[in-house]
């Protein structure tokens, strides 16, 4: 007998269609008051794993850009001491240029271009040691300075040749952020004392741009009639700072690339979680409003048709 | 026939109408009450018993009640029965599954994603600044409180797998209760129809008993001859006439004895062992029950259920992170040239609350090649993926089947709910039906009173006035 509209099945009926109506008002004021459309991962299980992944990416990025910050202190450190050591480096070869002119100078004033040579040595040297944080920037991995003195005046390189100091700024790049000292300064080629080795005419057979600025400076002092042979090593020389100087600056450029994309990367992630996760506010305002009224209207139906039965009418 | 058969006629009438109209007030009285079935009472015209004579015809002397029915319909309560112990497991399975994914707090900053996220990116921090004790510290900090929260997860799911298992063993104490009651009803229904008093309301309460019970452990209802019922789950009864037969949930009382319990053994599980089950309490028979809350609840406790399985990845993903992350932090000895493992796994325990931090000193962390400034370790077990990977698979998981069960929920409450307007629909009480009827058997019984007056101003008539003519 199906049909049969009976008291208690009318209020079960309309006690399920309020409950109905009031828990999609719940629902749409949960979003509402969250902000957030997804809350757990049965309301969507595809934007749960977006947002997951979305949210790891920005963590990542967040990660990145750290990294790219640091490497962009190190080659700032790198680039100035290079800048540095090539001011230095031009004034050692005008000098050597003035010492080269032997006969229109005395003794005194060779020794003055010595003591300048040598002075001028000691400055790149502490160039060559530059640190960041603590940290050699010339000296790649090793935990000491770049250059130590020895006893006998030459200098020995501690980096390790190969072991270079990277810094991930994407998913894919890693940029390197030290530079090879022993490529910009130079090593001495020394026997067992310490002493630099040399060959059967008394040449060095390979120095360092520190026992290069000495030796100029001692045959200087010592009036020695062919100084210009070693402008042709301080060019060389010259050239490997200026060759690392423009390599510095391609990475350089690099990572400042890469701040720049990580940046307006961490502008579209957020966009990303949030048109994944947020909830539409403008729609779910108007969700709402429409909701409250249906909500309403069933309230209203549902008091109209409780409320009459025969008996109001029996008299 | 006598001349007074008339009154009596009138008589019947007035009790019978009076019987009706205390019929329509029970159901008047009842219109709220649950489970209470309408009731009608059925007349029947009494038949003339008198031989014809000269002056009529034999015809019928008034009216009597035969009985007042119960407007039940055995097969709509059935199906409402059967349709809400459906409703009643997958409501149970659902709920576990909501109550699961509270627990996992994804998406979210809150959540594990996040937790695995700042473990890996703080080796980054470490392989920029190999030499700074604070990015080592921060390193430290992050992965203990990665392995707390993996544990505490974990623990989370234990402890609803434990809630569970006991709500399990509460309401088979509820079924027992109601099958006693079901029982006695059947023996007052019984007695009551042998000796001719209506049972109709103790048959209305039994419905109601009835119906509680499938939405507890399903089961299927048999009526018997003598007015009894029996209940039957999984083929054997849990009611038979006045008797009854206990269930009891068996089985380990613990997750790890769930997952450590293995295959079945030669002479069965012991009461205390093996997965939850339903068993009868006299022989530890399972019962076989597919329907009702209780069997939702055992279906969730089993070893494939939400719980178990949860707590499965959360040992998965302890494995997967300690493995990965030790494969590459041992690859290289420390800078005191000792190789070590980063994580450890602490035996005896589930992998998940087993995991520790074996590093607990800054200087015993590997980050690179030793006597170096170099992060070329740390570097890589950044960029480890296994183990946020099988974490965002098993939060998909779940995601997944939680939306479905609690559709499948939704979709067998919906049936439960035609299933019960269509036996109120038939069963329930209808006030305007009852007011007509009221005013039916009102009128009915105004007429009888009036048929009574007349035929007593006719006997008047008879009696007093003839004779008199002309007095």
């Amino acid at each position: 007998m199906i049909g049969r509209v009976t008291q208690q099945g009318l209020q079960r009926a309309s006690l399920v269609q309020l409950q109905e109506n009031i828990s999609r008002m719940a629902q749409l004021q949960e979003r509402l008051t969250t902000g957030k459309v997804v809350l757990r991962p049965s309301d969507d299980p595809a934007a749960t794993v977006d947002a997951m992944r979305l949210r790891a990416d920005q963590r990542a990025t967040a990660q990145y850009s750290r990294n790219a910050a640091d490497g962009d202190a190190w080659l700032t450190t790198v680039d100035g001491a290079l800048g540095d050591a090539l001011t230095s480096l031009r004034r050692a070869r005008d000098l050597t240029v003035q010492g080269a002119n032997t006969g229109s100078q005395g003794p005194s004033s060779r020794a003055a271009i010595a003591d300048e040579l040598r002075a001028t040595a000691d400055s790149l040297l502490e160039v060559a040691n530059t640190t960041y944080l603590g940290r050699s920037v010339f000296a790649g991995t090793s935990t000491q300075p770049a250059y130590t003195t020895t006893a006998a005046g030459t200098v020995t390189y501690t980096g390790r040749t190969g072991a270079e100091v990277l810094r991930q700024v994407s998913d894919t790049t890693s940029v390197r952020v030290d530079s090879a000292g022993s490529d910009v300064f130079g090593v001495d080629v020394v026997d067992a004392n310490g002493e630099l080795v040399r060959d059967a005419s008394g040449e060095a057979v390979g120095m360092s741009v520190f026992s290069l600025l000495r030796e100029v400076a001692a045959k200087v002092e010592a009036g020695d009639e062919d100084v210009s042979r070693f402008l042709g090593d301080l060019d060389s020389r010259l050239n490997a700072m200026l060759g690392e100087v423009g390599s510095v600056g391609t990475r350089h450029k690099q990572v400042l690339q890469a701040q720049d994309t990580i940046a307006a990367r961490q502008i579209t992630l957020t966009n990303q979680v949030s048109s994944v996760e947020d909830a539409d506010l403008a729609q779910t305002i108007v969700d709402l409003q429409i909701q409250e009224v249906s909500y309403q209207a069933a309230l209203g139906a549902t008091s109209r048709v409780l409320q009459p039965s025969l008996l109001d009418f029996l008299r | 026939m006598s001349s007074f058969a008339a009154l009596n006629g009138a008589y019947t009438s007035l009790n019978a109408q009076r019987i009706a109209l205390e019929a329509v007030g029970q159901n008047i009285s009842n219109v709220n009450t649950p489970g209470y079935t309408r009731q009608r009472v059925s007349l029947e015209a009494i038949t003339g018993g008198t031989q014809p004579t000269m002056t009529g015809t034999a015809r019928g002397i008034g009216v009597r009640v035969t009985s007042i029915e119960r407007l039940g319909d055995v097969f709509a309560e059935n199906k409402l029965r059967s349709q809400t112990s459906s409703a009643s497991r997958l409501e149970a399975v659902a709920g576990s599954w909501r109550l699961l994914e509270t627990s996992v707090k994804e998406p979210g900053e809150k959540g594990l994603a996040a937790g695995l996220d700042t473990f890996f990116t703080s080796w980054q921090d470490v392989a920029n600044r190999p030499d700074d004790t604070a990015a080592k510290s921060v390193l430290l900090g992050n992965a203990s409180s990665l392995v707390a929260s993996i544990a505490d997860s974990y623990r989370a799911a234990e402890g609803q797998w434990v809630a569970t298992r006991e709500q399990a063993a509460a309401i088979a104490d509820d079924v027992n209760t109601t099958a006693v009651a079901v029982a006695d009803l059947n023996a007052r229904i019984r007695d009551a129809q042998v000796s001719g008093v209506p049972a109709n309301e103790l048959i209305d309460q039994r419905g109601v008993l009835l119906t509680g019970l499938a939405a507890l452990v399903g089961g299927e209802v048999r009526t018997r001859t003598d007015g009894t019922i029996d209940v039957m789950v999984g083929g054997n009864a849990l009611v038979r006439g006045d008797q009854t037969y206990a269930v009891a949930v068996h089985g380990t009382s613990s997750l790890a004895g769930l997952t450590t319990a293995g295959s079945v053994p030669d002479d069965g599980w012991g009461s205390h062992e093996g997965p939850p089950r339903l068993v009868w309490a006299a022989s530890g028979d399972t019962t076989g029950a597919t329907g009702g809350r209780l069997a939702g609840l055992v279906d969730t406790l089993a070893t494939d259920g939400p719980f178990a399985g949860m707590a499965a990845s959360y040992d998965a993903l302890a494995t997967t992170i300690a493995t990965e992350v030790n494969a590459l932090h041992s690859s290289l000895p420390g800078h005191d040239g000792v190789t070590r493992d980063f994580f450890s796994l602490a035996p005896g325990l589930n992998p998940a609350l087993g995991l520790q931090v074996a590093v607990t000193d800054i200087a015993h962390l590997t980050t690179g090649v030793p006597g170096e400034v170099e992060g070329s370790i740390a570097s890589g077990i950044s960029k480890l993926t296994g183990a946020r990977d099988l974490w965002g698979g098993a939060v998909v998981d779940l995601g997944v089947s939680t939306r479905a069960a609690v559709r499948r929920a939704e979709a067998a409450e919906h049936t439960r709910g035609i299933a019960e307007s269509q036996l109120l629909s038939h069963t329930a009480v209808d006030l305007d039906e009852e007011s007509v009827n009221l005013v039916m058997y009102q009128r009915a019984y105004e007429a009888a009173a009036r048929v009574l007056t007349t035929v007593d101003e006719m006997l008047d008539t008879l009696i007093n006035r003839t004779g008199v003519v002309g007095r």
